[in-house]
């Protein structure tokens, strides 16, 4: 048992052959394990538990396996050239849905809800449109009225208009 | 390669600043405000732009211009806070994308005003009529008939 206990010593120092470690695995095994070597016993039975653990094998597809590793390089510069195309092309042909150039004719919002009915939206679009351009027809009414008096009243066109006049009569006359 | 992306990106913002128009955008803005009405209509008929006969624009009636469309938003609110941030944020637009000011009426408290400015497209003509409690602005595009 001396025996044992040197190779005890020896195998916690790390220095025992691998003869003398299968000795001490055969002996922990065994039933004739002295008392005073018990507590060590639940230490060898641990290490012969962990051999027949075998560890689980992965295995690359194969065709993953001749693939080359996509450098991050080529990955961030791949995404950086789509997001300035994407960018680009979103910039010069802009799709405007809800927020601009609708797919139908008319799109109409009131008071924040949108019109979803075409024919109603066609309906409040016109009105409105009417609306606004009765408002500035009102407003330029005057102007309009002006520049109608402003003809009227211009001096080279009445003279114009008498001298011919004076014409015809002296025509007539004659 | 880095130096070539960033100059694409600065390009990229460069054209995207250029091409927005800032009246545009404020159209965009408040469309689906509830404060706010918004009319779009893709295309003007020839009918619509004849019923057009307050403006005083001759090309209104001129056969060889086509409609773009047409989109109008209205503010129809007793905040006269509200009324003058806006009023403000749309002249800011108007002067930010270079509109010409044709008009100016004024009758009263009511005031209407029109704008225009040649574009890449066509025209683009803007009526703001600004009435205590009724702000309207109306974008109008036009394009010559090819």
């Amino acid at each position: 048992m001396n025996n044992i206990d040197n190779i005890l010593n020896n195998y916690f120092e790390g220095k025992t052959l691998p003869e003398e470690e299968s000795r001490l695995k055969e002996y922990f095994r065994s039933s004739t394990v002295l008392p005073q070597h018990e507590i060590y016993k639940p230490l060898f039975i641990a290490f012969d538990k962990e051999k027949q653990i075998a560890a689980p094998v992965f295995e690359i597809p194969a065709e993953k396996n001749r693939k080359k590793p996509f450098p991050i390089r080529k990955l961030w510069i791949a995404a950086a050239s789509i997001a300035a195309v994407t960018l680009l092309v979103v910039t010069l042909f802009p799709y405007k849905n809800k927020t601009g150039v609708p797919s139908g004719d008319y799109l109409v919002f009131i008071n924040g809800n949108e019109v979803t009915n075409p024919q109603k939206a066609q309906q409040y679009a016109d009105k409105m449109f009417m609306q606004a351009d009765e408002i500035i027809r009102t407003s330029y009414k005057p102007i309009v009225e002006a520049n109608v008096i402003q003809t009227k009243m211009d001096a080279d066109r009445i003279f114009d208009d008498l001298s011919q006049k004076i014409n015809y009569m002296e025509s007539v006359k004659q | 390669m880095k130096k070539i992306l960033s100059i694409l990106f600065l390009v990229t913002v460069f054209v995207a600043g250029a091409s927005a128009q800032q009246l545009e955008k404020l159209f965009d803005k408040y469309m689906e405000d509830e404060r706010f009405n918004y009319v779009y209509q893709k295309k003007a008929s020839m009918m619509d732009r004849l019923n057009d006969t307050g403006n005083v624009d001759v090309w209104v009636f001129d056969k060889s211009t086509t409609s773009l469309g047409r989109q109008m938003l209205t503010l129809n609110s007793t905040d006269k806070s509200l009324d003058e941030s806006f009023t403000r944020e749309v002249e800011n637009a108007l002067k930010a994308d270079k509109y010409e000011q044709v008009s100016i009426v004024r009758n009263g408290k009511n005031r209407v005003e029109t704008y225009e400015k040649n574009t890449d497209k066509g025209i683009a003509k803007v009526s703001f009529i600004k009435n205590p409690g009724n702000i309207m602005v109306t974008l109008n595009v036009y394009a010559p008939k090819k």
